[in-house]
């Protein structure tokens, strides 16, 4: 019962009277060989003879293109009806073929078996696994996006189930179902929306990652609220993590780098994308001089950090004009304090019984215009 | 030299005699074509492989009714283990197993030196045509596996359900393209249409196909030069491989 055991001896009983051994189990397209190129000619050249023929079968047969060698002994055949050249080489061909077939047969159905099986989960279960699955052996096929979209709406995964339906849209536009079906998807992404920005607590922060779609218009909102929402839940670490996340999406919002610079000194975390992220939203508030402080931190721990450089240049350059602010402001408090002292007598002031008193011009004998 | 009547009768009477009580020995393809269809000596009760597979498609439809109907999780366990033995089972003789054991016979049929053309032409259509059967095979399989491994009693009801559908089309075929028709097209194949492939093979047979005796089914070899013959001197049955 070994099916391999089979196998060969199938081969070996078919194959004993070829010289060579057999090409590969299926003709490749456009096969050729100087010996099949040449044969081929010649037969056409001389479609009766018999010799050009045979050699062009038995090239045929030793490429694996053994549904052309039955044609070509077929041809040959309807010429010389009783010629056991030609009969033995029908014999051979057509039992290659049926292997080759039956072979063939066996690797399909336990491939599509597998697709069978993922797809009843993914439809009837909504095993997303399943339905990624099947996806990786047919990727063009919209219905197995329809079924893996189907199973993430099951999932009140409305966002992700909204980019699913439309991929099966770009495979199938007219399909009115499917356009049904991904507006029921959209509208159920706007009601975790809104829940996300007007809810609480662990209810909100759900309805935040659920509603969550990229490149959607409320993609950053979605993300700083959901970044104050653990905040608020006391989780530093994923609230950190989620306003590093939009500040990718929007750079110079003040409250997301807000957050950034008050997380990073509470959790104390120092990888290099954090101090990166620190150091941008230092640079967003407008503290240079900390931001560059932080960037060359985060630099030092990872040269290749996408934009690094061209933060630290910016934060430097804000840096020396805050350096620049406060020399100046520096030497404006000198000048000031100079300028104070300089007010001041140098000698010693005299009590104020002896400062004589200041003479006002109004000071005189009284007249009648006063 | 002189004619003796009764020395002439006696000979006469055993021409006849030969003549209608030695018949000739099937052709090696036939034979072939037996082990598929009567009788080999490996299978349970020595039947052919296609009536083997015929039996475990039944057993099969038998399991995945019971499973498919019950609400235990245990049980169906049970009967889906039963339900893919009877399917796919190296030794028992599957489904599976009979079929390709069948397919391989007729594919062989069409090897021998004495198969007919039809034989030769019809052996690859065959060859291909019983892919869905095989296809439903494994499918069983997988979800056999997944029922073993449901952890909810919906979770297995799905797979059981569907594993009941599957072996009724084994044995009866299926209308997929849904055009009214079971067994349309070969995509929608079961054993009952597989078999009536096959019996018009045979039905095609010129000279005509009889229904070949046991001791040739049980006694064909294939010498080192890979001429199948019969083992008329009881040198050891068949060779290696050779079921």
């Amino acid at each position: 019962m070994n099916r391999v055991v089979l196998g060969v001896l199938l081969l070996l009983a078919a194959r004993c009277c070829f010289a060579q051994a057999p090409g590969p189990a299926s003709c490749p397209p456009g096969a050729h060989s100087p010996a099949l190129d040449d044969a081929r000619s010649r037969v056409q050249k001389d479609e009766r003879a018999l010799e050009p023929r045979l050699k062009l079968a038995d090239a045929l047969l030793a490429a694996g293109c053994y549904a052309h060698a039955v044609h070509v002994l077929e041809e040959g055949e309807a010429f010389h009806p009783r010629y056991g050249g030609i009969q033995s080489r029908l014999r051979d061909a057509r039992s290659m073929l049926s292997e080759q077939r039956y072979f063939d047969g066996l690797d399909r159905a336990a491939e599509a078996a597998k697709i069978e099986r993922n797809l009843l989960r993914c439809r009837q279960l909504g095993d997303l696994t399943a339905c990624d699955d099947a996806l990786k052996a047919r990727p063009d096929d919209a219905g197995i996006f329809v079924a893996k979209a189907d199973a993430l709406m099951q999932a009140n995964r409305a966002a992700d189930a909204m980019l699913v339906y439309r991929r099966a849209l770009e495979l199938n536009s007219t399909d009115v179902n499917l356009q049904t079906k991904a507006k029921t998807a959209e509208t159920k992404r706007l009601a975790l929306v809104g829940e996300c920005l007007n809810g609480r607590a662990e209810a909100a922060l759900q309805a935040c990652e659920l509603a969550q779609l990229r490149g959607a218009d409320d993609e950053f909102s979605l993300q700083a609220r959901k970044a104050m929402l653990l905040q608020s839940m006391d989780e530093p670490a994923k609230a950190l993590d989620a306003y590093v996340a939009a500040s990718l999406l929007k750079p110079d919002d003040k409250a997301v780098a807000g957050g950034i610079v008050a997380l990073t000194e509470s959790t104390g975390r120092n990888d290099a994308l954090t101090l990166a992220a620190r150091g941008n939203a230092l640079l967003t508030l407008g503290r240079g001089t900390e931001a560059v402080r932080a960037l060359r931190q985060a630099q030092d721990l990872s040269p290749t950090l996408p934009d690094v450089k061209i933060r630290l240049a910016a934060a430097e350059k804000l840096a020396r004009a805050e350096a620049r602010k406060k020399a100046e402001a520096d030497a404006a408090a000198k000048v000031q304090a100079s300028l104070a002292n300089a007010a001041t007598p140098s000698a010693p002031a005299a009590p104020a019984e002896t400062v004589p008193p200041r003479k006002y011009s109004n000071e005189g004998p009284a007249s009648r215009s006063h | 030299m002189r004619d003796a009547p009764g020395v002439r009768s006696i000979f006469l009477l055993m021409v006849v005699c030969m003549a209608g009580c030695v018949s000739r020995p099937p052709t090696i393809a036939h034979v072939h074509i037996g082990h598929a269809l009567t009788g080999v000596h490996v299978t349970p009760n020595h039947e052919g492989y296609f009536v083997q597979a015929e039996k475990r498609a039944q057993e099969a439809i038998a399991a995945a009714q019971k499973a498919a109907a019950s609400n235990d999780l245990a049980e169906i366990r049970k009967d889906a283990a039963a339900v893919v033995k009877a399917t796919d089972s190296e030794e028992d003789f599957g489904v599976k197993q009979a079929l390709e054991m069948a397919a391989n016979h007729i594919t062989f049929a069409a090897t021998s030196d004495d198969a007919s053309i039809n034989v030769q032409k019809s052996a690859p259509v065959f060859a291909g045509n019983v892919g869905r059967v095989l296809e439903r095979c494994a499918l069983i399989d997988l979800l056999g596996r997944d029922v073993q491994d449901s952890r909810t009693l919906a979770e297995a009801q799905v797979s059981v359900q569907e594993m009941s559908k599957l072996a009724q089309a084994n044995l009866a075929g299926e209308d997929k393209d849904g055009n009214g028709t079971v067994g349309s097209v070969p995509a929608e194949f079961g054993l009952v249409q597989l078999r009536k492939e096959v019996e018009a093979m045979v039905g095609r047979e010129n000279p005509k196909y009889e229904t070949v005796d046991q001791w040739f089914l049980f006694n064909l070899v294939k010498l080192p030069n890979g001429k199948w013959v019969f083992d008329k001197l009881g040198r050891g049955g068949n060779i290696e491989g050779y079921k």
